[in-house]
C-alpha cells in the first residue's frame, strides 16, 4: 500500500509548494495531516517515501545516506522547476535532508522548517546501553541489532500514543524498529550536513521539543548556531516528545509552520525584479 | 603471573565472543522478541569492548613487538572487519570475525 501523497490546487496554478520527508522508518503517513493542513491554507504538498522506506521497505538494510540525499536534491529540483517558491520541511531524518537541500541550494530554497532535527542520536528513551552505540556501529554488530520501537513512541498524548501504536502494530505507516544499518546511515548523514551549515542562508524556522526522547534540543541549538540565516527562529516545546506534529502541540506548530511560509512566500513575491 | 592472569581473562572473553555471536547467528534470528534479541546483541557489544581492552592491556606486558603488534591487529579485528563488512555478505564477514577471533584465543595460548 502506497502512503506517498502529493496535494496540488489544480483550478490554479500555485506559485509556493512545500516538500516534506518523513523519518527514519517512518512513512509519508506521519505527514498527511500537517500536508493537508497546508495544502487548505493554499501550498501545494509533496511527500514520497524515502528511499528504503514505503513498500521497499527490505532496502532499509542497504540504503546509503547517498541514497536518501540524491532523492531530496532530486526532488527539489525537480519541484524548483515548476514552482516560484519552494520550501522544505521534514522530521527527523527529513529534518536533516531538509537542511541538506537548503546547504546545496542555498540560493534556491525558500525557506526550511526542520521539525525534531536528529543530529545527535541523545535522546532520554534510549536504552541504558546507547553507551556501547559506537562500538555496535563500528562492527558487524551493527546488522545484528535493531533498536526496537517502544514507549513513548515519541508522542506524550497518550490517547494519540494509543492510536499510533495500533497503527505500528498492522505495519501500514511505518516500522517497527529502527535497524542499526540504518541508523548508521543516518549518523553519516549528520555529519556529511554539520560540515556545511554554514552555508545555510535561507529562513529557517527550527522546531524542537524539550522532552524529545530520541534527539536532545543540542541538535536544535547546533543547528541554530551554525547557520547563515539571518532571519532564523528555533521554538521550543513544553509539552511535546519527539513527534511534534501528533503530539499535545500540533495546531501550535502548525500555525506557527503557516506563518512562516505566509511570511516568506509574501516577501519573495514582493521582491522588485531586477533586470 | 600477571601476564597469565590477563591471558586467561582475554581467553575467557573471546570464548564468549565465539559462543554468543554463534548464538546469534544460529538461535537467536527464531525469536521474534526484539527486545530480548537487542538486549542480547548489546551483551555482546560490551563483551567485544572488553575483548578490544583486554587485547590492549595484554600487549602492553606481552613479550616481543611482533607479538604486541600481532595481539593489537587481533584486538582491533571488530573494527577493522566492520570497516568493510555489507549486509549482503554478512554471514561470511560474521565467520570471518569467529575466525579471528578464535586465531587470537590459539595466539594467547601459544605465545
Amino acid at each position: 500500500m502506497s502512503v506517498d501523497f502529493i496535494f496540488i490546487h489544480e483550478d490554479c496554478k500555485a506559485k509556493n509548494a512545500v516538500i516534506l520527508f518523513h523519518g527514519m522508518t517512518g512513512s509519508p503517513f506521519e505527514l498527511k495531516k500537517y500536508g493537508q493542513f497546508l495544502f487548505s491554507k493554499g501550498y501545494d504538498v509533496y511527500a514520497e517515501s524515502l528511499p528504503g522506506h514505503g513498500e521497499r521497505v527490505s532496502e532499509i538494510y542497504t540504503v546509503t545516506y547517498q541514497d536518501w540525499l540524491n532523492h531530496a536534491y532530486s526532488r527539489f529540483e525537480d519541484l524548483n522547476s515548476k514552482y516560484e517558491n519552494v520550501f522544505v520541511s521534514g522530521l527527523c531524518l527529513g529534518a536533516v535532508l531538509a537542511l541538506a537541500v537548503a546547504e546545496k541550494y542555498s540560493n534556491e530554497v525558500k525557506g526550511i522548517v526542520p521539525l525534531s532535527t536528529t543530529l545527535f542520536l541523545d535522546g532520554w528513551r534510549l536504552p541504558w546501553y546507547s553507551f556501547l552505540m559506537p562500538i555496535a556501529l563500528s562492527t558487524i554488530l551493527r546488522f545484528y541489532y535493531n533498536y526496537p520501537e517502544c514507549e513513548p513512541h515519541g508522542i506524550k498524548n497518550e490517547k494519540v500514543r494509543g492510536i499510533v501504536k495500533k497503527l505500528l502494530q498492522k505495519g501500514d505507516v511505518g516500522m517497527n524498529d529502527f535497524p542499526m544499518t540504518a541508523i548508521y546511515e543516518l549518523l553519516k548523514l549528520s555529519k556529511f550536513v554539520r560540515k556545511s551549515l554554514n552555508k545555510i542562508v535561507c529562513p529557517t524556522l527550527l522546531i524542537h521539543s524539550k522532552e524529545d526522547d530520541l534527539t536532545s534540543v543540542k541538535s536544535a541549538n547546533v543547528v541554530y548556531n551554525k547557520i547563515s540565516s539571518d532571519e532564523r527562529e528555533l521554538i521550543i516545546l513544553n509539552n511535546s516528545y519527539h513527534m511534534v506534529l501528533y503530539d499535545n502541540e500540533k495546531e501550535f506548530v502548525y500555525e506557527k509552520v503557516l506563518g512562516f511560509l505566509n511570511e516568506h512566500s509574501k516577501l519573495v513575491a514582493e521582491e522588485p525584479v531586477c533586470c | 603471573m600477571l601476564l597469565i592472569t590477563l591471558k586467561i581473562i582475554f581467553f575467557v572473553i573471546s570464548l564468549w565472543l565465539v559462543l554468543t555471536i554463534s548464538a546469534k547467528k544460529i538461535f537467536l534470528h527464531k525469536i521474534a522478541d526484539n527486545v530480548q534479541i537487542s538486549e542480547f546483541v548489546a551483551f555482546i557489544g560490551l563483551l567485544i569492548m572488553l575483548y578490544v581492552i583486554c587485547a590492549i592491556i595484554v600487549a602492553i606486558f606481552i613479550p616481543s613487538y611482533i607479538n604486541k603488534i600481532i595481539l593489537l591487529l587481533l584486538g582491533a579485528s571488530p573494527f577493522i572487519i566492520g570497516k568493510f563488512a555489507t549486509f549482503e555478505k554478512e554471514n561470511l564477514f560474521s565467520i570471518i570475525q569467529l575466525l579471528s577471533i578464535i586465531l587470537g584465543m590459539a595466539f594467547i595460548t601459544l605465545c
